[in-house]
């Protein structure tokens, strides 16, 4: 009896195992192929690569506009998340430190775009703002943004909030702080796993979004993903492969140092 | 405890504040990138078209223009579709000059959309092919950017000669076709009535109800529509799907390249032409610039490089066109041109009978 | 500082004088919502139940025509019914190997927990389109996965994956993997591990302690995220455009031609809104069936 149960463990725990450990793989899979892909000479997508050349790293220069695109993706992401956070702060002090009516009400408001399909935020945007006459601007693009990406700081920092302590709060009110000073020396700080989690959600969010970018802009304005999907479907050779590789390079450094530096992945899994 | 607490808290927050006001001002010294407000003069924004087509310009015209000129030049990609959205869209702020084909260009001239070229101001404008001038100086033609069946040649070993032969039963499976958003997906239709009803190109491309039915027929016989020019060419090189309509100038570079592909150059029905040309949005703001623009594309130099680096029939009267392009367009009497006045103007219509089908 | 916690009044100074700092909190963003976000998608309502330009019959005023037209057309059908199917499948699919994945990380060293979940987050880090550029490297008829196949002489012809549903399903997969995760591995920390070891120490086995606690006290990450893995894949764009073809169009991709290209917003309007409402009231069905059946918290 005991021995047909450790088999039966045995048996179920490696099949769950296996299908983890193939989930990593498949997860890490087409990102190892970007990255041998854009080392082959080949121009077109070959298997396994008969000759190796870092050309194509030098002809990423060559997509149109990309440089351009990647410094207003990188502002517009910039700002947006900063924007949000700061709503986010104030939102998350009010729906956990003080009264409100229909909190659970609220909430779900507020994190509400998350659910809605970002083509139609996009769509609605745009009519909205040609209505306005103010479409095709940066500053319309700016908005947009920040509307799609609001939800996630003000998730992380009403976690976050939740999980703080209150009491050390009212012990230095207690003891004579003004509010400004218990915020700053006390809240903040203790808000600061969610802070910086919401804020680099947000700011990845935004930096990658296609569906809504692609209503807003026009002319001049443009922006990474566009550039770089307009490329990939107009060209065969394996140029994004290089572009791809570069992106995924620096992502990962600054994941990497986050988490050496504030440990935010270790916060998400205390 | 608490100490430590405070001052490295209120040492944290100072960073980020000052983090944010860095980021905050740098944000509004770099606005002037992003503004899209129209240009002052020494500036010209063109839409290209897509590809190769874009590429030549790019590469070849650009630079020119920008040392002859002074003037700054502001590129942007597109496809016909999009450009006449950006048209009706950007009424009041629109590009200077857009590369866009005979399909778009009547039915943006019939809306009100573009601007007559003052042809007075253009000296290179009498070099330009009759034929090329369409819609009567509302676009100067450039390329004539031919669409035909193109083949691999390590599975189809002769090269097919009507359109007909698509629907032939042991070419089940070997085929793709363009989406109704290309152009050519709209000849596809035509080509179909073709040969559904055995009338000749004038008559037939008036029922296109027929059309669609008769292309419905390639789905039974497991025809796949590509996306984009990417996937076509993939396809046909690898031989997967060796039966591709496809337009000559996006596979030039490839066949330069020695892929094992080739255009067929004397169809039955007739090969399909398209001609592509630059045209003037109705409140363009730079006219004088685009107008020397148009003027730099029509000397012969650069024409005879639409010959030689796109393989098309291009728009200057005295460039020849070459035997190597001859070899891949064929004889030019083979080649038909549409009435896209009406097909344009039922576009929406026939793209709605064309999803019902295929999407 | 009137923070009163016990105000039974019911006039309106004492409801401000309870709700005051919240309320002036959050008056910022409920106004740049209400600009940015609730009216133009009232706007876009509105324009569903208008006539655009080209319509026979047209007439100003309300009408429910782009509704029946979305309702009347055979192919919306075809992509509607297309565009479950495949969220289905994505959240099947996405659940049995998210599952075990988290399992693993459960049960994991500090070490590789911290290297798993870096590999998530980059992985949800790289743009969409970088990750479907590798699908589309992985997937090519002389890509890895077709070398992979010949090379081990189990095909000789390439097979066309690309272009496919399957592309796509695959590629929607490894998008929601992460929302699906993360969820489950949240409800799984939060069950105690006393438990586990009570059920082991009473001769229970690894499977029964599966099946018996851990199983059903993670439902509620398991709800958590196929719901949002449901969402995602209904309003799928990027990956459908990149892995599809349109004879495998999505919803989304549907919606933008007519606003994109063939600027019929009302059209466009009526599709998109029809795709809101449909995956809201389809989740509300699967939440309110979750909570009869298993009365746990969604």
């Amino acid at each position: 009896m005991q021995q047909s149960s450790e088999y039966q463990a045995t048996g179920y725990q490696t099949i769950v195992r296996a299908i983890g450990w193939l989930t990593i793989v498949f997860l890490f899979f087409p990102v190892l192929l970007t990255i041998i892909v854009s080392f082959n000479a080949s121009f077109f997508i070959e298997f396994p690569p008969k000759a190796l050349s870092i050309d194509w790293y030098g002809n990423i220069a060559k997509i149109h506009r990309i440089g351009h695109a990647t410094l207003i993706s990188a502002l517009v992401a910039l700002a947006s998340a900063t924007v949000a956070t700061l709503f986010g702060i104030c939102a998350s002090l009010a729906l956990v430190r003080t009264e409100l009516p229909a909190k659970a009400a609220i909430t779900a408001f507020f994190v509400s775009p998350i659910t809605i399909p970002m083509v139609a935020i996009g769509i609605a945007l745009i009519q909205f703002f040609i209505l306005l006459g103010t479409a095709f601007t940066w500053y319309s693009l700016l908005i947009g943004h920040i509307v799609l990406v609001l939800a996630y700081p003000i998730r992380t920092l009403v976690a976050s909030l939740t999980l703080s302590n209150m009491s050390l709060e009212e012990a230095a009110r207690s003891l004579g702080a003004t509010r400004l000073q218990v915020f700053m020396t006390i809240t903040l700080p203790q808000m600061k796993p969610g802070l910086i989690s919401g804020f680099i959600f947000a700011f990845l969010i935004s930096f990658d979004n296609y569906p809504i970018s692609i209503f807003l802009v026009r002319g001049g304005l443009t922006t990474m993903p566009i550039e770089l999907f307009n490329y990939i479907t107009q060209n065969l050779d394996p140029t994004p492969a290089a572009f791809s590789s570069l992106y995924i390079a620096i992502v990962s450094i600054i994941i990497f140092f986050a988490e050496k530096r504030w440990r935010i992945i270790s916060y998400a899994i205390h | 405890m608490s100490n430590n607490n405070i001052r490295s808290a209120s040492t944290s927050v100072s960073r980020r504040t000052l983090l944010k006001h860095g980021l905050a001002g740098a944000f509004v010294i770099s606005s002037p990138w992003m503004t899209t407000s129209a240009r002052a003069a020494g500036q010209l924004t063109v839409v290209l078209n897509q590809g190769l087509l874009a590429k030549l310009w790019i590469d070849e015209l650009n630079p020119r223009f920008e040392k002859e000129t002074g003037a700054k030049l502001n590129i942007q990609q597109s496809v016909t579709g999009a450009m006449l959205a950006m048209l009706k869209t950007q009424m009041n702020n629109p590009p200077d000059l857009m590369q866009f084909s005979e399909a778009g260009v009547f039915q943006a001239r019939d809306q009100g959309l573009l601007k007559q070229y003052k042809t007075s101001s253009i000296p290179n404008w009498k070099f330009l092919r009759k034929e090329f001038n369409m819609a009567d100086d509302f676009s100067a033609g450039m390329i004539d950017a031919m669409n035909t069946i193109f083949y691999n040649t390590n599975v189809i070993k002769t090269a097919p000669t009507s359109w007909a032969e698509l629907w032939d039963v042991s070419n089940k499976g070997k085929i793709a076709i363009p989406p109704a958003t290309w152009n050519n997906g709209i000849r596809m239709i035509v080509t179909a009535s073709q040969v559904a009803t055995g009338l000749p190109l004038d008559k037939a491309q008036y029922d296109f109800q027929s059309g669609i039915k008769h292309l419905a027929n390639l789905k039974k016989n497991g025809a796949v529509v590509y996306n984009d020019a990417p996937q076509a060419l993939q396809m046909m090189q690898s031989g997967q799907v060796p039966l591709v309509p496809f337009y000559v100038a996006f596979a030039a570079g490839l066949v330069a390249k020695g892929a094992p592909i080739a255009p067929a150059v004397n169809l039955k029905e007739g090969k399909h032409g398209e001609i592509v040309g630059l045209n003037m949005p109705v409140n363009a703001k730079n006219v004088e610039l685009a107008q020397a623009y148009v003027n730099l594309s029509l000397e012969k130099e650069f024409q005879s490089k639409i010959d030689s680096v796109l393989r098309a029939r291009c728009g200057h009267i005295d460039v020849v066109t070459s035997p190597d392009t001859l070899k891949l367009i064929g004889d030019p009497a083979n080649t038909t041109y549409a009435d896209w006045a009406f097909l344009s103007k039922n576009r929406p219509k026939i793209t709605e009978m064309w999803n019902e089908v295929f999407g | 500082m009137p923070l009163t916690s016990a105000s039974f009044s019911r006039s309106p100074l004492s409801f401000w004088r309870r709700y005051r700092s919240g309320i002036l909190l959050l008056t910022p963003l409920i106004v740049f919502l209400l600009c940015f976000y609730v009216i133009p998608l009232t706007n876009l309502l509105a324009q569903s139940f208008s006539f655009s330009s080209g319509d026979a019959n047209r007439h100003d005023g309300w009408t429910f025509y782009q509704y029946l037209k979305t309702y009347d057309s055979a192919r919306l059908g075809r992509v509607l019914s297309r565009t479950f199917r495949i969220s289905l499948i994505t959240v099947l699919i996405t659940l049995v190997v998210s599952y075990p994945l988290a399992l693993l990380l459960l049960r994991a060293s500090r070490r590789l927990k911290t290297a798993i979940l870096i590999l998530t987050f980059v992985s949800l880090a790289s743009s969409l389109i970088v990750r479907n550029y590798g699908w589309v490297v992985v997937l090519a008829d002389g890509g890895a996965l077709n070398s992979l196949l010949i090379g081990l002489g189990l095909i000789v012809q390439p097979i066309r994956f690309m272009y496919s549903e399957g592309a796509i399903i695959v590629g929607l997969v490894h998008f929601a993997i992460p929302f699906m995760v993360l969820p489950i591995y949240g409800s799984l920390l939060r069950i105690p591990p006393s438990m586990r070891e009570a059920a082991l120490s009473l001769g229970a086995s690894e499977w029964a302690c599966l099946r018996n606690i851990t199983l059903p006290l993670s439902l509620p990450g398991v709800f958590g995220g196929t719901m949002l893995t449901f969402a995602v894949s209904m309003s799928a764009y990027v990956t459908p455009l990149m892995l599809g073809s349109p004879s495998t169009a999505m919803i989304s991709q549907v919606a933008a031609e007519q606003l994109l290209v063939q600027l019929n917003f009302p059209w466009g309007a009526a599709i998109i809104v029809t795709l809101t409402v449909l995956t809201f009231l389809l989740v509300a069905a699967y939440a309110s069936i979750l909570r009869k059946v298993f009365r746990a918290t969604v």
